[in-house]
């Protein structure tokens, strides 16, 4: 089989966003959640910055008369239709390139939200290269820069860099920060966003300083640490989801040029973030993460988060506490972070507070994990907890959630009783599975693999039991409404993909005359079915009498 | 798009639809009834009727063309991103009905959470098929009465829907 460059953009837009599906199609995602983009508002007075989320901007610059008010026109700004001109490019640019080299077939599946490209691959060995490429490997979560690509020439490094672009690239006007230059005081990034690969950030900042010299500004990891610092989400708001994020490799958009982005909006985003960082003139200078300073002292401890031993996390990073991002990166394989950690007198105390120098270990540990400990104690005494449950519907007699912890006790006893194992029964309706294995269960890692598929599929039953001996995972939906057809349709989903040993529907109420009407009429109970013939039960929930099952 | 309009579009689409299907002529739309409990000489006419206790959102009548007997195409529509309990909602009534064609038809399409489910065979096989036919997903454009042609899912079935 050939190389080409086409070969190579294919690989990088699948690392970005892609997936290889189970006949070996590939697909590619190309978000663009929001349907319109805007693109940089100078201030007409002076040229600088002009930012603001009313209808009316103001300028950055404190010298200019149009920094006093918000009198700036929005309308300055460029606006693009993501959804239609990307679209556009992928026929117009991303096909024929990949064509170029490539043979394949085509399909595309369009929403609001994202527009997939399917591709039939009509070469086997190119598809053997590209499955053992990503080593096996079938998810854009998952997948990793395969180290044979550094040995490749230029044109294909390259290449795969374009395609890293034109997927999970992005170029947003709010994406500055600010840095003073000759002309202005804000500098534009763009970032790469990985969504759940741990490994991914730090091997693309290995590729792209070992082969193009290119450093990162920084890396903004989807930690809890790092993203809820203050436990902000975690405690205060009782939203802990929003402790984790897509991790952001920012870069300077000076240090991409040599690149190539196919997609629209995005190449012309880019050239208006260069065109005014140029304009700005920062004299050339890159910032780099790595040449910064990485001294952690007690008052940049920040405070224990209980999420840290999330299964979301990478397993390497999984219980440990971050309090710099830089700390991440070493974690997760930065080559030069590790050299620079052998050259200090002690490793491990460089791997707390990076300090190359200093050696007592078990002292310094002592007082970071204690700070640390001691900030998460003040943060939670001084504003209490309130428990956040899903608002569920309610009628005269009971709740939804009313039933939960009943049905928890039930489905344990049931278990027992039934297949004689003990089992550990967990009601998930009011967080994902995820977030409630980990607080939970902190020492616990003989659910994790099983409640991952689960959680990558977001499938999320009310209630779910798991016995302790042969593993069997069991579900249960609760409604407070009489059952008919309509309510089988989210738990049928939800075991036909995930194929649990048993899946309950359980109500509050009879379970209606039409649903028994369908049962009865319906011999063969086909309707019920989900994988191999198994079968859906039906229940009736009493907090008196308990739970009465129909159909076992 | 309003819930007015949406319906209107599905109407005029079914026409067109049936109208494009050699052997298949149209019968009669129902709109959102209990099947069983519908007063419809052609529901009557199938022999399990009195077991469809429920309401899809649109069931439509047709005819086979070729041996005369009447069949079936259930439609349920949404508002929101087609999601999982969508999908079941429609294959439980699929599973007891076997309607020759079946649609769920979205503002949307479909969210992308499901959207590897959608494209990877494994997946919508056991999602979407039954009785070797398929459910199929699309939505259509907001400005006109066509099919966004790039909504629909599986990508077998595209052809079923050239316009």
């Amino acid at each position: 089989m050939k190389k080409t460059t086409s070969l190579f953009y294919l690989l990088g837009l699948i690392c970005g966003k892609g997936n290889i599906l189970s006949n070996k199609n590939l697909a590619i995602n190309f978000n663009h959640k929001d349907k319109y983009l805007e693109g940089i508002a100078h201030c007409p007075k002076c040229g600088w910055l002009a930012t603001g989320f009313s209808d009316l901007l103001k300028c950055k610059n404190s010298n200019c008369k149009n920094s006093k008010s918000n009198c700036i026109d929005r309308n300055v700004r460029k606006i693009f239709n993501q959804k239609e001109d990307a679209r556009k490019s992928i026929d117009e640019n991303i096909i024929p390139f990949l064509k170029k080299n490539l043979p394949f077939e085509h399909q595309i599946l369009s929403t609001d939200s994202t527009t997939i490209l399917i591709l039939d691959i009509r070469d086997q060995k190119i598809i053997e290269f590209v499955t053992n490429f990503f080593h096996e490997k079938t998810g854009f979560d998952n997948f990793d820069i395969n180290e044979d690509l550094n040995k490749e020439n230029n044109e294909f490094k390259t290449e795969f860099v374009n395609g890293l672009l034109d997927t999970c690239g992005f170029f947003n006007q709010g994406n500055w920060y600010p840095r003073t230059g000759k002309n202005g005081n804000t500098r534009m990034r763009v970032y790469l966003q990985i969504v759940r690969n741990w490994n991914l950030p730090i091997q693309i900042d290995n590729f792209l300083r070992d082969n193009f010299k290119i450093p990162t500004q920084t890396i903004r990891w989807g930690h809890p640490n790092i993203v809820d610092p203050s436990l902000d989400y975690f405690h205060h708001q009782q939203s802990p989801n929003g402790a984790f994020k897509e991790h952001q490799i920012k870069l300077l958009p000076e240090t991409l040029q040599n690149f190539k982005i196919r997609l629209e909006p995005k190449k012309t985003l880019f050239k208006e973030l260069l065109n005014h960082n140029q304009k700005v003139d920062f004299n050339n200078q890159v910032e780099d993460w790595l040449v910064a300073n990485r001294k952690i002292d007690q008052k940049n401890i920040k405070p224990h988060h209980p999420l840290n031993n999330d299964i979301r996390i990478s397993e390497k990073l999984r219980g440990k506490h971050i309090n710099a991002s830089w700390q991440i990166n070493l974690i997760m394989g930065c080559k030069n972070l590790y050299k620079e950690m052998l050259s200090s007198k002690n490793k491990s105390v460089y791997q707390i507070n990076g300090s190359k120098e200093e050696t007592n270990f078990h002292k310094i540990n002592e007082i970071f994990n204690q700070t640390a400990i001691k900030k998460f104690e003040q943060i939670i005494k001084t504003s209490p907890k309130k428990i956040k449950t899903k608002i569920k519907k309610k009628n005269k007699n009971i709740s939804e959630i009313d039933t939960y912890k009943p049905l928890t006790i039930w489905l344990k006893s049931y278990i027992k009783q039934k297949f004689n194992e003990d089992s550990d029964v967990f009601d998930t309706s009011s967080q994902t599975l995820a977030n409630y294995f980990s607080t939970n269960f902190k020492a616990s890692d003989k659910y994790r693999e099983k409640i991952k598929n689960l959680d990558d599929l977001n499938i999320r039953p009310d209630i779910i039991g798991i016995s302790k001996k042969s593993n069997k995972i069991f579900f249960i939906e609760s409604k407070i409404v009489s059952l008919g057809v309509k309510e089988l349709g989210q738990i049928w989903s939800y075991s036909v993909l995930a194929d649990p040993f048993q899946s309950f529907l359980i109500s509050t109420k009879e379970i209606s005359k039409s649903l028994l009407n369908v049962y009865a009429q319906n011999k063969d109970k086909k309707f019920l079915n989900f994988n191999k013939n198994k079968e859906i039960i039906f229940g009736q929930f009493n907090i008196n009498e308990g739970v009465k099952l129909f159909n076992v | 798009m309003s819930d007015s309009i949406l319906e209107n579009k599905i109407k005029i689409w079914i026409k067109k639809f049936i109208s494009k299907q050699k052997n298949y002529k149209l019968i009669d739309i129902i709109q959102s009834e209990d099947l069983s409990k519908i007063n419809n000489d052609h529901i009557k006419n199938f022999e399990s009727y009195s077991s469809w206790c429920f309401t899809p959102d649109f069931t439509v009548i047709i005819q086979n063309t070729s041996n005369e007997k009447f069949e079936i195409m259930l439609i349920n529509r949404t508002h929101k991103s087609v999601g999982l309990r969508e999908i079941g909602e429609i294959m439980c009534f699929n599973r007891i009905i076997n309607p020759t064609f079946s649609f769920l038809i979205s503002n949307k399409g479909h969210s992308e959470e499901i959207s590897l489910f959608m494209i990877d065979d494994n997946f919508n096989k056991k999602l979407m098929n039954y009785n070797d036919k398929y459910l199929i997903i699309f939505a259509f454009n907001d400005d006109n009465k066509n099919i966004k042609k790039e909504s629909v899912i599986p990508f077998a079935c595209r052809k079923l829907l050239d316009e």
